[in-house]
């Protein structure tokens, strides 16, 4: 009985470390933040800049680290180094606006309305979207 | 009279003109670290910098979102954020300072510099001023800085649960600026 109970907390023991190393090394590189499936705040380029231009602290507090559905006109489309999409959004500040990096390659043309979503990573002089994927162009 | 008026606003056109060009900005700057202390790599990179440099002063800007920083790990991503860099609390980092050169730099001809850079580094809400070394490089009219250096996670107040062996007292830091 005594050896039975030994051996079971043993067992227990390697399979709790097993799962906790697995969980850490394994399963946190192969599975990152997926938004596809997140409800996401729906919103106007426009109008997140002019939230963030007008208070930075509150935007902050009801879009960072949350997921983002953005609707603009798409300006200018460009890589990042590591040879990801980038594409900017148009506000009404000339000096601002929503610019997002996708996770993958589009097809996209300038002056154009489309639908991102992704995560908002903050504000610059810029509106910061990360991870993005094209909803609707 | 009316001469007056044109030959001024020519003269505040052309002066225009002329510091637009002396702006260089960017929004897609590269920034990485590398904490690497054990054997687990700990380093990440962000590809969402901001970057204003003025090329006749040497002034220049860098502004970094916190979590914009992408790690292969996305649980070492979570504690970055949530224990040691708190980027809810700091979301941004930024570096104010200036580029100096002791050759003259010309942004016309294709070259490389050796240069300085001095001013206040601000991360984890913590400022501090540092000087670090870099390279400027001109290239068909583009214009590329980096620079590779090191910040000790305790001058910034970083201390996280598991600082230790794991995690090294010093992170590298490299930039790309590419214009």
């Amino acid at each position: 009985m005594k050896t039975k109970i030994i051996f079971l907390s043993i067992v227990l023991v390697v399979i709790s470390v097993a799962a906790t190393w697995y969980y850490i090394f394994v399963y946190s590189k192969n599975n990152h933040r997926k938004i596809d499936n997140e409800i996401a705040i729906p919103i106007t380029a426009v109008d997140i800049v002019k939230e963030y231009e007008t208070n930075e602290k509150a935007a902050n507090a009801k879009y960072l680290n949350k997921a983002v559905q953005v609707t603009g006109i798409v300006t200018a489309i460009d890589k990042n180094q590591d040879g990801f999409p980038t594409i900017t959004l148009q506000s009404q500040d000339t000096f601002s606006s929503v610019y997002c990096t996708l996770k993958s390659i589009i097809n996209i043309k300038p002056q154009t309305t489309i639908i991102v979503k992704g995560i908002c990573i903050g504000f610059t002089t810029d509106v910061k979207i990360k991870d993005a994927i094209i909803i609707k162009q | 009279m009316k001469k007056i008026i044109f030959s001024t606003a020519l003269i505040i056109l052309t002066q225009c003109t002329v510091s637009a060009q002396q702006l260089l900005s960017t929004k897609s700057a590269q920034v990485k670290f590398n904490a690497t202390g054990g054997i687990e790599k700990i380093a990440a990179t962000n590809n969402e910098v901001d970057c204003k440099f003025l090329t006749n002063t040497g002034q220049i800007v860098f502004s970094i979102l916190i979590k914009g920083f992408r790690f292969e790990n996305q649980l070492m991503e979570d504690h970055f954020n949530e224990n040691y860099l708190e980027s809810t609390k700091f979301p941004k980092s930024d570096f104010k300072g200036y580029i100096r050169s002791t050759k003259p730099i010309d942004y016309k001809t294709d070259g490389n510099y050796e240069v300085t850079a001095d001013g206040t580094l601000t991360i984890h809400g913590v400022s501090q001023k540092i000087n670090t070394v870099g390279k400027i490089n001109i290239t068909g009219g583009k214009v590329i800085l980096s620079s590779e250096f090191k910040i000790k996670l305790k001058d910034y107040q970083i201390a996280g649960l598991y600082i230790g062996d794991k995690i090294a007292a010093e992170a590298t830091i490299n930039i790309i600026s590419k214009f």
